[in-house]
């Protein structure tokens, strides 16, 4: 029964550092409409340019983190705007560029930083200890963080007049451009947001996941699953679905061999998008 | 019948040369002028075939061999891909199904002993079934859906195979597989003998791709199909089932393909059909260009040699692969060969294309015709369509609310009301494309459930507020295309007939993207009735037409729908259009039916010029 | 009080979803007027519009707000410039309640406009997607003027209401119009435009065939027999 509880504990943690990891792909592919196969190594270039900065420039843990945030909300304007914009309405054409864009970046990172596990001098050290139950610092920290950036993403979008010009814009961009929302503008501030709190993430989730030229795959399918089961545009949906999917994979973990429990997120995946496509929170729209 | 008096004053030549014309084929048409650019083509047929054949002898180091081996497999893998993405998605998996072909026959040689030969037809066929299932489950999904659940399924497979150490060999992959066994004096440990035979196989992979794309009608369907969905609905194809059909097939070549090159390189591993694998044989049939035989051909050894060539590392070939795909997204997007053919055509043919003549179509004249008007269709007037009491609702939103309409042979029908009433709605859910959310809808009485094969094949057919057209192909593909499509097939002399009635005769081997919005017009309306329908929805045909047209349109229907005798039904906003040429008017505002009868009775409703007229 | 021109159309043509929408237009609105454009559907009135509002290039000729040339603006731009489009069947923002609708601008929704339109002070709260028809049209309506325009465009604003409601949304444009505000409006209810408007121009397949003083329109036979079914 203790285990138990300690691993509803870890599915609860796991699923706030998928949050984390999904929270920006949440906005993007909601907000925007844009499904981003770059969305992966994006991710893993902003824990790049965090590691780098802080070896090269010997920032301390936050600062680094500060400046992967700006570097990647950059990056991803500057994605929104030379390659993603022109393609918008041609959902093909998104799909494969985002290939192409995941595929160098990946290869280049390969290239440039070799394939080994790299590791940033964290602050988060050790466990914290709740009765019982244990916890490791660095996801302790990591779920916290995920509820912060969450809850502060929400409060954004439901809140604040940024907020509602942002769902407006995903409500009907040809009508927000008619009332004089600079729609091309808005776009690149949700990619550009979007991308720098996945760098964020991929910071804060280093000392879970590693940091690797290939832990884009895990970031994408993980992406994609959390935002397509909690559901399209909802941003608590993103939490419902980073949930489940933290719990069972947690769960798979304990209760099935290793080397299959990596299945059935994936599974999830699929069922929703045979049985549900909507997701568990999202609204029905056209997506068969 | 009209076609006494209608000079209608432009000053047109009579057309020349009067009586029936040559029996040939109406979709081969007249015979083409030998062409420069034709030449070329055959000539680069030759050159590929030569080099494809002396490929052994100019690649004859053992590292080359694999190379051309590999090349060919792939060549194998991009064509199978190839079909479904002329069917309109896009696949990140087909290197999944080549992984679970390999696997496949690996498991029957080495664990059940099976011979290699039945082995290699259970992989196809096994690669094929899963993707017959996998398709069942995504297929109706958009595109990038479809797509992700495709990546999903090789992310999911690879963790299947990684796991299952005891039998397939988990992480590391089955080793050891054995070369397929010799065929006479055909020694496959040979990689040049493996080299022919795989091109064999890819030549096999590519006539059922032609099948699947021109040389059958399920192909043609196919390919109409992945250009434009809508407009192949009305003609009666239904996505789904038809782009399963196609993942089957296009799976079923996969998982041959990577058989094959499984007992070449005798082993596999999970890490060979990661999704990225999948994704660089989608780049192979991109770049290529999917919509040509030899695109995915050219793609593959282009890909395939590129990285060879530049003797690049894994992660070097990644960036290139990923590259081209950017490239291709904003420079050549329909693939290589037809940018080379572009290419090549503009150096060696001076102009720039067919060049249209300054003839218009609406200046050809409707008389001197030699056609036999149609049998009438009933003696006595029969209902032909019937909605009954006929709701359609988009979950909350209820578009139609309790609509009844009837439809008699022969009659023309006119179905007015202000924007937004749902007359085009009461279109979709009569083809089949709406949902039919409450009431009946009966064809010559008996209650159907409207779906587009089935009304397609009952003798109804349609136009669009915006004319569909297929762009890229020429007027007389169209209209063969639609003939054959809608399962009514009319003779050769009845499409000559719906060229001339449709004043597209001098257009006929034009391309339809660029006739003008008039002529486009006429060609959706030939198109609809290439398959001599019973029943014609017309969805404001004279949209976007000016005065000169707007008559000029008007008198061609009439002239069809005399000659035809099928009933129609017109949605139209041209009033007095309407009322000269219907002899029934509905009015349907906000979903709901405020009037019906004759059309000088409907106009004087009081209800209807409030709602519609203005009062 | 009807001032100087303040928005002038100029020799406008466009290709929109084939063939010419707009054939060679020129028309002028003079500050604090009430234009009314008439004609049948597929005449290209909302083309004029959309291009007018920046939806769309003009082929040819050109939009000019108080002698600045704003043709080839984007739409936000020609907001910001002072021209608002009220599009036809009224499009809102159904997945945002109506204060969150009237909340996009920097600029608050006051007593003043909801005083205009009461029906909506009783539903702020409600999400907009449930509106009725003449709510939402009045709610689009309301979303332009927050925009502070110089000029107004609507779009068939009696599209799809019913007739009560079509009079409270006129009486409401009157309203506005008197308060110095200027209109543009496309309509095919060509009998409560003519009466509501100073000044009409009828459109009959791309082109301007008819200009004049309402009432002159209202009394031209052709316009009679076309448009007022007499």
């Amino acid at each position: 029964m203790h285990l138990f509880v300690q691993q509803i504990i870890n599915g609860i943690l796991l699923g706030g550092m998928f949050a984390l990891m999904s929270i920006g792909l949440s906005m993007i592919f909601g907000i925007m409409k844009t499904a981003n196969f770059a969305y992966g190594s994006l991710y893993m270039l902003g824990g790049y340019v965090a590691y780098w900065s802080s070896v090269l420039l010997q920032a301390p843990f936050l600062v680094a983190v500060v400046i992967a945030f700006v570097v990647m909300f950059g990056a991803g304007v500057i994605v929104e705007y030379f390659g993603f914009a022109p393609l918008r309405g041609n959902e093909d054409a998104a799909l494969i560029f985002g290939l192409g864009l995941s595929l160098v970046i990946r290869g280049g990172a390969t290239i440039a930083w070799g394939s080994q596990n790299r590791f940033i001098m964290s602050p988060f050290e050790g466990a914290v200890f709740f009765g019982h139950f244990v916890v490791p610092a660095a996801r302790f920290w990591a779920g916290l963080v995920s509820l912060a950036i969450v809850g502060a993403v929400y409060f954004m979008i439901e809140r604040t007049r940024l907020g509602r010009v942002l769902r407006a814009v995903s409500d009907d961009s040809r009508r927000a451009s008619l009332l004089g929302i600079n729609t091309k503008a808005q776009f690149c501030f949700v990619f550009g947001l979007g991308t720098a709190l996945s760098a964020l993430a991929c910071v804060f989730l280093i000392p879970v996941f590693s940091l690797l030229p290939d832990v884009d795959d895990t970031a994408l399918y993980i992406g994609f699953a959390v935002v397509i089961l909690g559901g399209l545009g909802s941003i608590p949906g993103c939490i419902v679905g980073a949930m489940i999917l933290g719990l069972v994979n947690v769960m798979a973990f304990a209760y099935t061999d290793s080397s299959i429990a990596p299945i059935f997120p994936l599974a999830i995946l699929i069922l929703t998008l045979m049985l549900r496509p909507q997701g568990l929170l999202g609204k029905k729209g056209r997506l068969a | 019948m009209s076609g006494a008096a209608t000079d209608l004053g432009l000053g047109a030549s009579r057309r020349s040369g009067g009586p029936a014309r040559s029996a040939a084929a109406f979709s081969k048409g007249r015979p083409v002028a030998d062409n420069p650019l034709r030449r070329i083509r055959l000539g680069g047929y030759i050159a590929v075939a030569v080099i494809v054949i002396a490929a052994p002898m100019l690649f004859s180091s053992i590292y080359d061999l694999n190379v051309i081996v590999t090349a060919a497999t792939n060549v194998i893998l991009a064509t199978g891909l190839a079909i479904v993405v002329r069917a309109g998605r896009l696949s990140l998996a087909q290197a999944t199904f080549g992984g679970l072909g390999g696997y496949t026959s690996g498991l029957l040689v080495m664990q059940a002993g099976w011979s290699y030969w039945p082995a290699l037809l259970a992989a196809g066929v096994c690669a094929g079934l899963i993707g017959v299932l996998l398709g069942l489950t995504s297929l109706k999904l958009r595109g990038f859906y479809f797509a992700i659940a495709t990546f999903t399924f090789s992310q999911m497979v690879i963790i299947a195979l990684s796991a299952s150490s005891g039998v397939t060999g988990g992480q590391s992959g089955m080793f050891g597989l054995p070369n397929p066994p010799p065929i006479g004096p055909f020694n496959f440990a040979d990689p040049r003998v493996y080299y022919y035979f795989a091109v064999l196989v890819a030549l096999a992979a590519i006539g059922v791709r032609y099948a699947c794309t021109s040389g059958l009608r399920f192909g043609r369907a196919l390919t109409v199909l992945g250009e434009d969905e809508v407009l192949a609905s009305a003609l009666g194809v239904p996505a789904t089932p038809y782009r399963l059909a196609a993942f089957g097939i296009s799976s079923f070549i996969g998982g041959i393909g990577g058989s094959l090159y499984a007992h070449f390189i005798q082993g596999i591993s999970p890490p060979d059909i990661a999704p990225s694998v999948s994704v660089f044989v989608l780049v192979m049939v991109m770049a290529g260009g999917s919509r040509t035989l030899m695109g995915p051909v050219i793609g593959a050894v282009v890909l395939t040699f590129i990285p060879e060539l530049l003797r690049a590392s894994a992660q070097w070939s990644m960036v290139f692969y990923g590259l081209f795909l950017i490239a291709y997204v904003f420079l050549f997007r329909d693939g290589l060969l037809p940018l080379l053919d572009r290419t090549v055509a503009r150096l060696v043919v001076n102009n720039r294309g067919k060049s249209r003549d300054p003839v218009s179509a609406a200046a050809e004249p409707m008389a001197n015709w030699d056609v036999a008007p149609r049998l009438p269709r009933h003696a006595e007037a029969t209902e032909i369509l019937a909605l009954r009491g006929v709701r359609c609702a988009f979950g909350d939103n209820v578009v139609l609310k309790n609509v009844s309409l009837s439809l008699q042979t022969g009659e023309m029908h006119g179905l007015i009301g202000p924007n937004g009433a749902g007359k085009t709605t009461l279109f979709n859910l009569v083809t089949g494309v709406s949902p039919l959310s409450g009431g009946e809808v009966l064809v010559r009485g008996a209650s159907v459930r409207p779906r587009p094969a089935t009304m397609a094949r009952a003798g109804l057919a349609r136009t669009f507020q915006n004319p569909r057209v297929l762009e890229s192909r020429s007027v007389r593909e169209n209209i063969a295309l639609a003939a054959e499509l809608c399962g009514r097939a009319g003779n050769l002399e009845y499409l000559d007939w719906v060229v001339d009635v449709s004043g597209l005769s001098l257009l006929i081997d034009v391309q339809a993207g660029t006739l003008t919005h008039y002529e486009r017009r006429m060609l959706t309306i030939a198109m609809a009735i290439a398959g001599d329908p019973d029943i014609l929805l017309l969805d404001e045909p004279l949209a976007g037409l000016d005065d000169t047209e707007t008559v000029l349109a008007k008198e061609r229907i009439r002239e069809i729908h005399t000659a035809l005798g099928c009933a129609v039904l017109l949605i139209e906003h041209k009033l007095s259009v309407v009322m000269e040429l219907c002899s029934r008017l509905t009015v349907l505002d906000h979903g709901v039916i405020i009037a019906d009868g004759a059309p000088e009775a409907v106009a004087q409703d009081p209800a209807v010029i409030e709602a519609y007229l203005g009062s | 009080m009807i001032g100087a021109p303040i928005l002038t159309v100029e020799n406008v043509s466009t290709r929109h979803g084939g063939g010419l929408k707009v054939d060679n237009v020129s028309l002028e609105v003079k500050r604090g007027e009430l234009v009314c454009v008439l004609g049948a559907n597929g005449a290209g009135k909302t083309s004029l519009l959309g291009v007018i509002a920046g939806l769309y290039a003009p082929l040819r000729g050109s939009v000019k707000l108080d002698g600045q040339t704003v043709s080839g603006f984007s739409p936000h731009r020609t907001v910001r410039a002072g021209i608002a489009l009220a599009p036809q069947n009224h499009p809102i923002f159904e997945t945002l309640t109506v204060d969150e609708n009237l909340g996009l601008g920097t600029i608050p929704a006051d007593d003043a406009l909801f005083a205009l339109f009461p029906n909506l002070s009783a539903k702020r709260r409600e999400r907009a997607g449930r509106l009725s028809g003449g709510e939402r049209q009045m709610l689009s309506m309301a979303q332009v003027l927050l925009t502070k325009p110089k000029v107004c465009l609507f779009d068939e604003p009696s599209s799809g209401l019913a007739p009560m409601i079509v009079a409270q949304v006129f009486a409401a444009i009157r309203r506005l119009v008197d308060d110095g505000l200027t209109v543009l409006m496309v309509e095919q209810n060509a009998k409560a435009a003519l009466q509501l408007a100073d000044r009409a121009y009828v459109m009959e397949h791309g082109r301007l065939t008819l200009e004049g003083d309402a009432r002159v329109i209202a009394s031209n036979d052709h316009v009679r027999r076309a448009y007022l079914g007499l």
